[in-house]
């Protein structure tokens, strides 16, 4: 009778549903909760390896610190002009690759294969192929530019901030397209033929078709892409590690970097996990913004 | 027909005993056979006697084990458990350890953690010890002073140390028509201008001016040189009073970048290492080079300028003979060691003379590292003189005066010296790209050395 209203049972079985999760749960909470709330707990006290004995805890003296300092807001506006300049161009040439990659041609599939090569390439060996291109003297990028005319002689590219900060836009750029180009094309082989044919019917170009069929059924697509090249591009430190080091001056000082150098250059682990916050809440803005501006445009073109 | 047997031989109960018999014996003596190895750490690691805990950073010279293997055999009552970590971890990961109260008796001690380590009393200062004081009258200035924490104590033995040199490619000197690269700022330029006018190179001097942590040895090295320092004995900034060459120096970096063109404005993002590199593959005639590298250059099989690179003192802005900059890492006792005696034993054979006072270990280092060693007076070792010769293309008297007159970057103990010296070199580079004036670099960085030693 019991084994009977057992199998009949369908109401969620909330407690059985615990016991099953509680060793994956019981993983979270060791490997990412407790190092989020400690990382938090840290940013809350003044601690520097240099004076490793000294924590002391000064409640949100060092988002107070953050806020105040030119460097922040400096290194602010260096993020905001890389995440424009990189998600920017990664999104709108990572869908037209996507789209030519989606037509039936020749050499699709060789193409397909070869624009997946820089996205498996690590940031830092990135980096590494950018400073040779981007090299002053011996640079790839310089031959080629001077020999189609375009300069007079070799320039020293990352040295200068009118031209370093675009340098390193490219670099992301170029390592991350693919994975852009990949997310739409799935997104793409998605869209029903049939919205298509209609719009044929209804005399829409291949513009309008573009932008009335295709685009909003690639919300979701863009938005899982926006959000995740926003967290790259608000991370990025790699590759400016290789490249700049955050120079000419402080043209190429994002928050990335500083966080970085602050936690492991100054070793000031209070600050520097108080920029890791600052970084996660500007991410966590921004997806909201991206969330509410796509995700209802995704569901009306289903 | 014939029939074919589907299966192999079926193991005999001899086959079977012998197998399990080479199993147990290797299970036996692998590790002994291993531990015979001389140059693998485990090897150090002996049966019974005290053990010793040590910890270094990882590309540790290979002489090292097999040397404390000599050692240990000398000292049968002794063991040594080796553990490495790479540098770039090995702050973090020794400050871990002391926290967590892990056994130590001996590790190497980075110079710019030296005085947070001894701040936080976990070094054991090494006074108390027999033998200390020759030790330390035998090794140069900056290792003598990279080793004293900042309560005037010693904590540590000098292991690695060099000084900066200017090293220079003879043959596109000469064709310059010049044989050395002066003694002065002055005749520096001159002769950096021949060889651009001479159509040698266009860019023939590197600064390696890279906004990185610990960069920027080509600007210390010449403002000692100058007799100029960037802090004073109180840790307040030098540079921006009075009388300080630093403004004249760095005059010169903004004319020899922008007027002169004999720097390359990719320089900024040189880093010293990428200018060893380079002048070992021919690409950089002159740059401001660490003494061991010599031995890359006009040693090594794979150099393209062997025989042909030497190292001259640091012009500065009138002479050459005041001072250079340097580096010293030693090595030292852990606080909590409970063998504090026996850690001193291995401490000397490892960074010091030894018992025996041959300096066998240091000796071997040296040989292995092309140089890097702290005491000038082991450089009388034949092999070393032998190797010097090499390396100086049979004139070391340069080489050994820059031994002399090294000195360690003043200001490097403080809490916050990395946070200063980013910020500096951002000021430097807006000058070095005239964005900013060197009045202002100078003024924005001295400020920035007083508040935050006053934060």
């Amino acid at each position: 009778m019991a084994r009977k209203r057992w199998a009949a049972q369908t109401e969620p079985q909330p407690f059985l549903a615990f016991v099953l999760n509680t060793p994956a749960v019981g993983l979270l909470l060791l490997l990412v909760v407790y190092p989020i709330v400690y990382s938090f707990w840290l940013s809350l006290h003044a601690y520097n390896l240099r004076k490793p004995r000294q924590f002391e805890f000064i409640g949100l003296d060092n988002y107070a610190d953050i806020l105040s300092s030119g460097q922040f807001w400096h290194a602010a506006r260096v993020t905001a002009v890389f995440s424009v300049g990189s998600i920017g161009l990664t999104v709108v040439l990572g869908t037209l690759l996507a789209l030519l990659l989606n037509e039936k041609w020749p050499g699709r599939g060789v193409l397909r294969a070869v624009a997946l090569i820089p996205w498996a390439i690590p940031p830092v060996v990135n980096g590494l192929v950018w400073q040779w291109m981007l090299e002053g003297r011996h640079g790839l990028l310089n031959y080629i530019f001077q020999s189609i005319g375009l300069i007079d002689s070799y320039q020293a590219w990352l040295s200068y901030p009118e031209t370093a900060l675009p340098a390193l836009v490219i670099a992301q750029v170029w390592n991350h397209v693919p994975f852009v180009a990949i997310v739409i094309l799935a997104a793409l082989q998605t869209v029903p033929d049939e919205l298509y044919d209609s719009a044929l019917v209804d005399g829409a170009n291949i513009f309008r078709r573009f932008f009335f069929v295709t685009l909003p059924w690639l919300s979701h697509a863009l938005l899982l892409v926006l959000i995740t090249q926003t967290m790259v591009a608000l991370r990025t430190f790699d590759i400016i590690y290789v490249l700049t080091g955050g120079g000419p001056g402080d043209s190429t000082t994002v928050l990335a970097w500083l966080t970085y150098i602050t936690t492991f250059s100054y070793t000031d682990f209070g600050k520097g996990n108080a920029y890791a916050y600052t970084i996660a809440v500007l991410t966590m803005i921004l997806s909201v913004f991206y969330i509410r501006l796509l995700w209802k445009r995704g569901e009306m073109a289903k | 027909m014939t029939f074919r047997p589907t299966r192999g031989p079926t193991p005999n109960r001899r086959s079977v005993l012998m197998g399990a018999s080479a199993l147990t014996a290797a299970a036996a003596f692998g590790p002994r056979a291993f531990a015979l190895d001389t140059s693998d750490p485990a090897s150090l690691k002996r049966d019974g006697g005290t053990l010793l805990n040590m910890r270094a950073w990882e590309r540790y010279p290979s002489s090292d084990i097999p040397g404390l293997n000599v050692f240990l055999d000398a000292h049968p009552g002794l063991s040594i458990e080796w553990s490495s970590a790479p540098w770039a971890r090995y702050r973090d990961r020794m400050i871990a350890e002391f926290i967590a109260e892990t056994p130590l008796d001996v590790l190497q001690v980075p110079e710019t953690e030296l005085a947070a380590w001894t701040d936080s009393e976990w070094l054991h200062p090494l006074e108390e010890f027999d033998g200390l004081d020759e030790i330390m009258a035998a090794a140069t200035p900056a290792a003598r002073e990279a080793c004293t924490g900042l309560d005037g104590k010693v904590y540590s033995l000098p292991v690695f140390s060099d000084a900066f040199g200017l090293a220079y490619n003879t043959e596109t000197l000469n064709q310059a028509g010049f044989d050395t690269p002066g003694k002065n700022l002055d005749e520096l330029r001159e002769r950096m201008v021949a060889i651009k006018k001479a159509g040698l190179d266009d860019f023939p001097l590197s600064l390696a001016m890279k906004k990185q942590p610990g960069q920027f040895w080509s600007l210390w090295a010449t403002l000692y040189a100058s007799g100029g320092n960037m802090f004073d004995e109180n840790g307040e900034p030098a540079f921006d009073k009075p009388g300080s060459p630093m403004k004249h120096i760095l005059d010169w970096y903004v004319a020899a970048i922008n007027e002169w063109k004999i720097v390359g404005m990719e320089d900024l993002q040189r880093d010293w290492g990428t200018s060893r590199t380079q002048m070992r593959s021919g690409v950089v005639k002159a740059g401001y080079m660490a003494q061991y590298a010599l031995t890359e250059f006009n040693v090594k099989p794979d150099s393209a300028v062997t025989g042909k690179i030497k190292m001259a003192l640091v012009p500065g802005l009138d002479t050459n003979d005041v001072g250079t900059v340097g580096y010293a890492h030693g090595a030292g006792m852990a606080a909590i060691s409970a063998n504090k005696d026996d850690a001193w034993t291995l401490l000397n054979a490892y960074a010091g003379p030894g018992d025996d006072g041959k300096w066998a270990l240091t000796v071997a280092r040296a040989l292995d590292q092309g140089g890097r060693c702290p005491f000038p007076q082991v450089y009388d070792d034949p092999r070393l003189q032998e190797l010097l010769s090499a390396i100086t293309l049979g004139d070391s008297a340069d080489f050994q005066k820059l031994s002399e007159i090294v000195r360690a970057k003043r200001g490097i103990k403080t809490t916050w010296y990395p946070e200063w010296e980013q910020f500096m070199m951002g000021q430097v580079q807006d000058a070095l790209l005239k964005n900013q004036s060197v009045e202002a670099a100078i003024t924005a960085s001295a400020d920035e050395a007083r508040k935050l030693a006053g934060a």
